[in-house]
């Protein structure tokens, strides 16, 4: 035994150092709060020295009974830490040392056939390893990720590199090897150069490597014991909404076969409350499909575009080969909802403006008769995307958007020079978006206004004597129209185009403000999130916002007898943000809030180069080679708790009143 | 501190007035009392004949026996003169242990002792000189004749701090030096002394005085309750010992008392001493009217 050096092959050292400190701190403790003794008078102590001629003193006894306890705690922590003397013979001849560096990417993450995804592989491995390997080995163990981490610092604590081992997961970034590596150049600790063993299923492996072969870096021995595996991806969501009135919501979905293996699966988009479109899609082996679908602005704002029912027709399998990465085959879109368009018509009533606007879907139109014009009326019209005021004017400034028709005479907005009977209409503005691709000829007018147009007046139509209808608009984004004849006295509501001026005018009122839906923000699973802009204006500090995101992956799909679908889909369990940009922890929609403004990220693998499970590096034949055979070593753990035993039981026996 | 009283019922000091100190041995005492005496002379009780010879009283002649006889002979008898008692009392601090459950303390009950031996003394014009003492010995209460004098040993007694410690053989060679007269020597204490109490009764008994031990214990002191962890305050020395009382401490710590107890009747017995012993929670009644009694202390 002499010269024989010993390693831990439980806790680690650390370990046993801190469970020893608070163990023995919590025995002496104890010993120090121990109940002191009571005091008794006796007449003379004269029969009891006679009684115990050979007293102990009991503080003695206390301190021996410390002094078993801390034996028994060492002999416990003995038994947690199983020191193992190291074998004498070299197992392999490849004993030297070893850095481990383990590709952390998302594309790690693809399954096998047994439902083990490719890290658990490499796991597997490295376990394997770790055991056969001689104990005099140092092993140091780095993730390589987007930015390579020294999970295990070289070391022969088989324990503690075992715990690195199994708390590896994959990244949500494609892996920086040649980072991960330089980093692997760069440790210290080792007496001799380590061997560098690379575990990654990348493409650029092979390009990394010969990088570092021409700079004469040292030679890394590439691992990938990986399974070729399918996979199906959703390359692209798209979300867009129309700026017109209506506004329609557009989805596009593209999909891609990223395999060898011509595939099918099938396609679901759907809100919180219906599927919008469905389908079942077939792809040869590398092709892409493009999915649009039209459908009506939602009152709900999740879109969840998914892949489901995925095979792969491999011809060396008679079954269909499952998708090996599902991360990729799923993507959240946040659309921002619609708002409606609000108009207010103040009138005794005009049936073919009323007509008009009725085929507006977006528009939410209140009434209001001139008789009931009051100062909450007024305040109300400010707030209105467009007034209609038909043959009324309201005392005081008019709201910021106003259409007026056939002005009282003696409250026109625009001075009045004539009032014409069948007045000719030469001409209208084929300029102003009003009129934008409408025709007017022989427009019939019974009887019209006819205005002098001030300076900034835009003439919409008219004829010699002046125009019949004008346009204002200021630089505080206050717009007017000043329509001269009523409608019912023209035939304009019998044109094709009544509808469209309409329609045209309320486009050109809300000009500036968003009318269509809004898709939110889309971010690639990998990339930092930055919390700034408007969602975070007026904070100190980043780390105050709130990160919540979508809980589960599925929706409830729409049926009959489906139950009212759950509205709150975000999960309470807020991601604390760091002073850093933060990067988000996996795929999916995530709800960003400050101090009352929110803001939606979808998080997801589109387009992501770790979709591509093919094509895998070339394993180096030396990486084949067979691991050695486990050596015998010789189990102690139990003689630690034996020992703890026997000193127990010596504990008790001498000190077993003491407990009474 | 308003001294306390002592109540004696009337039934308890008739008793009292029946008994009378009883001695192993007779000694002269200097005037004719209530006590037998070796000395043939004329007493009450007859003792003997002897042949008439001029002089002799008439009326101690034997007229019964010159008629059976025809021969003059004169009756004797034991002449009776009063036995002198000296109580020696232990008031060192170990007297003033008191029962846990409360009651007389040693002291106390050695004091109502000591009362009704006088009282039963001074009813049989006997002498009685009661000594307190601890370290040294006290100054004597010697009451005068009356029996109602025994109150005035329960005040005097009263009066005597419970306080010092023990040292018997100082005691009772300072007592050897003083008392002239012989007697019986009562000895109350719980002879729980650090030097040892066998010199010290070896000395009275060679100073030629009837040794008689009463032993005066507390509960506690025969039997040990408690136990666990404990820091022994001894009374009278305040020595400190930590002992730890379990199950077999206390069995042995019961030998030791026993054994204590044992070699002073041993003692006693080996020279014909009169020995009792008594718990300061029992009836004193008891111990005057019945055990000292059945001990031949008293008759």
């Amino acid at each position: 035994m002499m010269g024989q050096t010993w390693s831990l092959h439980g806790l680690s050292g650390e370990a046993l150092l801190w469970w020893g400190v608070i163990g023995a701190a919590l025995l002496v403790l104890f010993f120090f709060l121990r109940p002191r003794p009571i005091s008794l008078a006796v007449s003379s102590d004269l029969l009891w020295r006679r009684a115990l001629p050979r007293r102990s003193n009991p503080l003695i006894r206390e301190i021996v009974l410390l002094v078993l306890q801390l034996l028994v705690l060492a002999c416990l922590l003995g038994a947690l830490g199983d020191p193992r003397p190291e074998a004498d013979a070299v197992v392999s001849e490849d004993s030297g040392d070893r850095v481990w560096v383990v590709d952390r990417s998302r594309s790690m993450a693809a399954r096998d056939e047994a439902g083990r995804t490719r890290l658990d592989r490499v796991r597997q491995d490295l376990l394997a390893q770790l055991q056969a390997l001689d104990s005099r080995v140092q092993i140091a163990l780095i993730g390589a990720g987007r930015t390579p981490e020294l999970l295990a610092a070289p070391s022969r604590e088989r324990s503690r590199l075992r715990l690195a081992i199994e708390q590896l997961r994959p990244d949500q970034s494609a892996a920086d090897l040649a980072a991960a590596l330089h980093l692997a150049d760069g440790l210290e600790g080792f007496p001799t150069a380590p061997q560098l063993e690379l575990f990654t299923d990348s493409g650029d492996a092979e390009a990394v490597l010969e990088a570092r072969r021409t700079d004469g870096m040292p030679p890394v021995l590439l691992r990938a014991p990986f399974q070729l595996r399918p996979n199906l991806a959703i390359t692209a969501f798209r979300l867009r909404g129309s700026e017109g009135i209506p506004a329609e919501e557009e989805a596009l979905v593209r999909v891609a076969n990223l395999s060898p293996w011509p595939a099918r699966t099938h396609l679901k988009i759907e809100s919180e409350k219906e599927v919008l479109g469905s389908a079942e899609l077939e792809l040869e082996a590398g092709s892409e499909v493009i999915r649009r679908y039209r459908f009506d602005p939602l009152d709900d704002s999740v879109l969840l575009a998914r892949l489901s029912s995925t095979g792969f027709a491999d011809p060396d399998t008679p079954e269909l080969v499952p998708d090996a990465l599902p991360e990729d085959d799923v993507a959240w879109a946040w659309v921002e909802p619609v708002r409606p368009v609000r108009v207010m018509l103040v009138s005794e009533g005009n049936r073919y403006l009323e007509r008009a606007l009725a085929l507006i879907p977006q528009v939410r139109l209140e009434r209001v008769r001139p008789s009931s014009w009051g100062r909450r009326k007024a305040a109300r019209a400010r707030s209105m995307d467009l007034v209609f005021f038909d043959r009324f004017l309201p005392e005081g400034s008019l709201p910021p958007r106003a259409f007026v028709i056939a002005p009282p005479e003696d409250r026109s907005p625009s001075e009045i020079v004539a009032r014409l009977d069948e007045p000719s209409i030469t001409d209208w503005n084929r300029d102003h978006p009003l009129f934008a691709d409408l025709v007017l000829r022989d427009l019939e007018v019974q009887s019209s206004l006819v205005f002098a147009p001030k300076k900034g007046d835009e003439r919409l139509l008219g004829g010699p004597s002046g125009p019949l209808a004008l346009a204002r608009s200021d630089r505080k984004g206050r717009k007017l129209v000043v329509w001269g004849f009523e409608f019912a006295r023209s035939d304009l509501p019998l044109r094709l185009a009544f509808p469209q001026i309409i329609f045209n005018s309320l486009l050109w009122m809300r000009e500036g403000r968003a009318v269509g839906p809004k898709a939110g923000e889309e971010i690639a699973l990998a990339e930092e999130l930055v919390l700034g802009g408007d969602v975070d204006s007026g904070l100190d500090d980043p780390r105050e916002a709130r990160i919540e995101r979508l809980s589960g992956l599925s929706l409830p799909s729409l049926d009959e007898t489906s139950p009212s679908p759950v509205l709150d889909l975000f999960d309470t369990a807020a991601l604390a943000p760091t002073a850093r940009p933060v990067v988000l922890p996996g795929p999916g929609l995530y709800r960003i809030s400050s101090g009352g403004r929110e803001r939606y990220v979808s998080a997801q693998m589109l387009e992501s180069a770790e979709s591509r499970l093919f094509p895998l590096p070339p394993q180096d034949a030396a990486a084949e080679a067979e691991l050695p055979e486990p050596v015998e070593v010789p189990v102690l753990p139990t003689v630690w708790l034996l020992l703890a035993g026997l000193v127990l039981l010596l504990l008790v026996v001498e000190f077993g009143g003491w407990l009474k | 501190m308003p001294e306390e009283a002592l109540e004696l019922s009337p039934e308890f000091l008739r008793k009292l007035e029946f008994l009378r100190l009883s001695s192993r041995r007779l000694h002269a005492g200097r005037s004719a009392a209530l006590q037998r005496s070796r000395k043939l002379g004329r007493g009450m009780d007859f003792a003997d004949h002897r042949p008439y010879v001029p002089g002799d009283d008439f009326k101690d002649i034997d007229w019964n026996l010159y008629g059976r006889l025809d021969r003059l002979m004169v009756r004797l008898a034991e002449e009776e003169s009063e036995l002198n008692l000296h109580v020696l009392v232990d008031c060192s601090r170990s007297m003033g242990t008191r029962p846990e459950a409360g009651g007389l303390s040693k002291s106390e009950f050695a004091r109502r002792v000591v009362t009704a031996l006088s009282y039963i003394a001074l009813a049989r014009l006997d002498r009685i000189h009661v000594y307190p003492f601890a370290a040294a010995l006290g100054h004597p209460i010697t009451p005068t004749r009356d029996k109602a004098q025994a109150l005035r040993v329960y005040r005097h007694l009263g009066k005597v701090d419970v306080d010092g410690e023990t040292d018997l053989e100082a005691v009772t060679r300072a007592f050897a030096e003083v008392a002239r007269v012989r007697g019986v020597v009562l000895v109350l204490s719980d002879f729980l002394a650090p030097a040892g109490w066998q010199r010290a009764l070896d000395l009275l008994r060679h100073a030629r005085h009837e040794v008689a031990i009463l032993q005066l214990t507390a509960p506690q002191e025969e039997r040990v309750t408690a136990r666990g962890e404990v820091l022994l305050r001894d009374s009278e020395t305040g020595r400190v010992t930590r002992v730890r009382i379990t199950e077999a401490v206390a069995r042995a710590y019961r030998e030791s008392f026993l054994q204590h107890s044992e070699e002073l009747r041993s003692y006693a017995r080996s020279h014909g001493l009169f020995y009792s012993r008594a718990r300061c929670d029992d009836a004193f009644e008891e111990l005057v009217l019945r055990t000292m009694r059945s001990e031949r202390f008293l008759a």
